[in-house]
């Protein structure tokens, strides 16, 4: 472990010397000529929920999306460009209306080369058809619904795990934990919210997780801003489920957990929650000890053995006091693959860019801190985009699942509140 | 569906409409009074929430008591807002309020998201889960703390509107401002006072409510706002009583409503007792039959 962070920041150092040593020869003289043709800064439209109920969520995205942009411009911007600086501009995407002015305004006033979001599915689902229309490539690095990609869209990519590899992880992690422990597992609930996610993670883990011989017995939808949980509470009591798997906001999750202690209800397993909700470093540091045993199914975790990511994570909890999750992780990994494009197009046409993302073919580089390589399908699906099982201990998540990737061992089943420390 | 379960849910929901309440008698004395709809009304819960966090955070305070500190602050915040925005618009068309009322909302929803950031919050007391059984039956304590307090506060409001000579003034001018004005009462004062006081329960009710729920800039208005509303025609926009009354049936009908048809149509089930009731009683519950 230690010597692959060093050997990480090594290969940091020369890349950053390299990028130097290409600025100066970019100043020199002779090459003036050729820069002042080029375009001194590339508008880039990043689509996030600024304000309103995944505020919180699309804010911390935001630091992320700056982070990147300043190591960019620090290694020398986009150099197939002269040396272009990369520049942000934010457009608000909490409603589907909302992103769909934003995605033009981008796009009509503030000519953008790209855009890259918008974090909820559903106003990921639109927008990406007006950028479509405009001809702008469209990078979706932090909604998860299937749809997005295999619509016939030329102009959009997702680098973000399909919402259907949730259920179809979520089953298969459960099976694997039960199998292990020597346990049975039969029997599953579902707790989802009444919007677009939530229904389809319904639609997704109804159809998958009874491929694991496990029975959906119990299906409970929220409304959206829910004041209390107790009548889901009260359901999943009387169903009496095995395990349970979970979709939410961390709003929605800090209160349904407070109030699942305050009834002292526990599913006999478990409770997998899959999704930026519940992998998001703020809904366990609400919990605080309510949250100890809860498995999250994620893209991804800080602790994951994967080059660079220890070192990425550390720099974001400089910057922001906390770890770099709830989707600010893809956001951030997306920045870099969107800029790796703008390197290899060496243009700021947007056919030109959706060419180079389709060919895209990375296996160094920032990325690497999530991904075993960056590839897109035909449909514009990236299909390295997998995920991984954390089990939260003490506000920290360790990866638990798969095999090859876990640091330590889960507990499973996870006891109830009457029997934690 | 076990006899244990439908108790629980008949305690929760009785629990989860004391705080309706408190929350709708704000709303519903102002409008009584003013004929002004407060759409900032939840706003103002949700900076009740966040004095009582900030308090217990920095300070060390005990949420309970920064609840009276958040009445008294939101109290000349509210006269305030009522001096300066109402008051100059309270004989214009009532949509010209309306929309000051709405504008005023987003306002401070920016305000409260620049001082405290989009995060979500909770107050972390260390008893916060310490839950009272009762047999099967569990409840935390805050949570009775938040009902205990509601109810009385709203009893205790109750007599100061039938007893106290400031309540007869409150009344009078809500009965007829022109008439009341004649018999000597300071109708300006009182209605400074009236929104001061509505919006000051509203930061009460945040504050007594801020370690059962979590906290961010959006939270008053979107948990809140529709049910106080409902609450508040229910009861008959204006009566006291009834947002008392209202409170406690929207909060039955959301748990049972939950129970019974699931979750998602929890606020069907509330809304659905809320048309059945208007059908039958137009004016809402205290309003008397039309003729």
């Amino acid at each position: 472990m230690e010597s692959r962070t060093s050997k990480s920041r090594v290969g940091r150092r020369q890349f950053l010397k390299g990028v130097a040593g290409a600025g100066l020869m970019l100043a020199a003289g002779p090459a003036l000529s050729r820069v002042s043709a080029q375009p001194k800064e590339v508008k880039v439209g990043f689509l996030l929920p600024l304000t309103g109920a995944f505020a919180e969520a699309g804010q911390l995205n935001k630091q992320a999306v700056e982070m990147a942009v300043e190591e960019i411009n620090q290694a020398g911007g986009v150099k197939s460009l002269g040396g272009a600086r990369l520049v942000a501009l934010f457009g608000n995407s909490s409603t589907v209306d909302e992103a769909n002015t934003e995605t033009e305004r981008l796009i009509a006033r503030e000519k953008v080369i790209g855009i890259i979001g918008a974090y909820s599915s559903g106003a990921t689902l639109s927008s990406t058809v007006i950028a479509e229309r405009a001809g702008i490539p469209y990078l979706v690095p932090n909604a998860l619904a299937d749809e997005i990609t295999g619509r016939g869209l030329k102009y959009v990519f997702k680098s973000v795990p399909h919402f259907s590899q949730f259920a179809i992880n979520g089953g298969e992690l459960v099976r694997d934990l039960s199998k292990k422990a020597g346990l049975e597992v039969k029997t599953a609930g579902l707790v989802r919210e009444n919007n677009f996610f939530g229904n389809v993670v319904g639609r997704e883990f109804n159809k998958h997780i009874p491929s694991f011989n496990l029975k959906i017995i119990s299906d409970n939808v929220f409304p959206t801003n829910p004041t209390s949980f107790e009548d889901v509470i009260l359901r999943l009591k009387q169903d009496n489920p095995d395990a349970v798997f979970a979709a939410g906001e961390p709003s929605s999750i800090t209160l349904l957990f407070q109030q699942l202690n305050e009834l002292r209800y526990w599913p006999r397993l478990g409770w997998v929650g899959v999704g930026g909700g519940y992998s998001n470093p703020i809904t366990w540091k609400n919990l605080g000890k309510l949250a100890n045993g809860l498995i999250a199914v994620n893209d991804w975790f800080p602790d994951i053995k994967r080059p660079g990511a220890q070192e990425i994570n550390a720099r974001f909890k400089t910057r922001t006091g906390l770890d770099m999750l709830g989707n600010a992780n893809t956001t951030y990994a997306g920045v870099h693959i969107f800029y790796a494009t703008l390197e290899k197009a060496g243009s700021t046409d947007g056919a030109k860019i959706r060419d180079a993302l389709a060919g895209l073919d990375l296996t160094s580089g920032a990325p690497m801190f999530m991904y075993e390589r960056v590839k897109f399908d035909q449909t514009g699906f990236m299909t390295y985009a997998k995920l991984v099982g954390a089990q939260v201990r003490d506000g920290q998540a360790r990866v638990i699942w798969p095999e090859s990737l876990k640091v330590t061992d889960a507990v499973w089943p996870v006891p109830d509140w009457g029997r934690r420390g | 569906m076990t006899a244990e379960i439908l108790v629980q849910a008949m305690v929760l929901g009785l629990l989860q409409g004391g705080i309706y309440a408190l929350v709708a008698a704000g709303l519903t004395l102002i409008y009584g009074v003013m004929k002004v709809v407060n759409f900032a009304h939840a706003e103002f819960l949700t900076l009740g929430m966040y004095l009582a966090f900030s308090a217990y955070t920095l300070l060390g305070v005990s949420p309970y008591l920064a609840a009276v500190f958040a009445l008294g602050l939101v109290f000349v915040l509210g006269a305030a807002v009522q001096r300066t925005l109402i008051r100059p618009a309270l004989r214009h068309p009532q949509i010209n309020q309306l929309l000051i009322t709405i504008g005023l909302s987003t306002m401070l929803i920016g305000a409260m998201q620049i001082i405290w950031g989009p995060r979500n919050y909770v107050v972390p007391l260390p008893w916060g889960r310490a839950t009272l059984g009762l047999g099967d039956l569990r409840v935390t304590y805050t949570r009775l703390i938040a009902f205990g307090v509601a109810v009385a506060i709203a009893a205790g409001f109750w007599v100061f509107l039938k007893r106290a000579r400031g309540g007869l003034a409150i009344r009078a001018a809500a009965q007829s401002p022109d008439a009341a004005r004649l018999m000597g009462i300071n109708v300006e004062r009182v209605n400074l006072v009236t929104f001061g006081l509505g919006t000051g329960l509203a930061a009460l009710a945040g504050a007594l409510i801020a370690p059962v729920f979590f906290i961010n800039p959006t939270f008053g208005i979107d948990y809140f706002l529709l049910p106080a509303f409902v609450i508040v025609v229910l009861g008959t926009m204006g009566n006291f009583v009834g947002a008392m009354v209202g409170g406690l049936v929207i909060g039955l009908a959301e748990s049972f409503g939950g129970l019974l048809l699931g979750a998602a149509l929890r606020q069907f089930a509330s809304l659905a007792v809320f048309v059945l009731i208007l059908l039958w009683l137009p004016r809402g519950v205290f309003g008397g039959r039309m003729t």
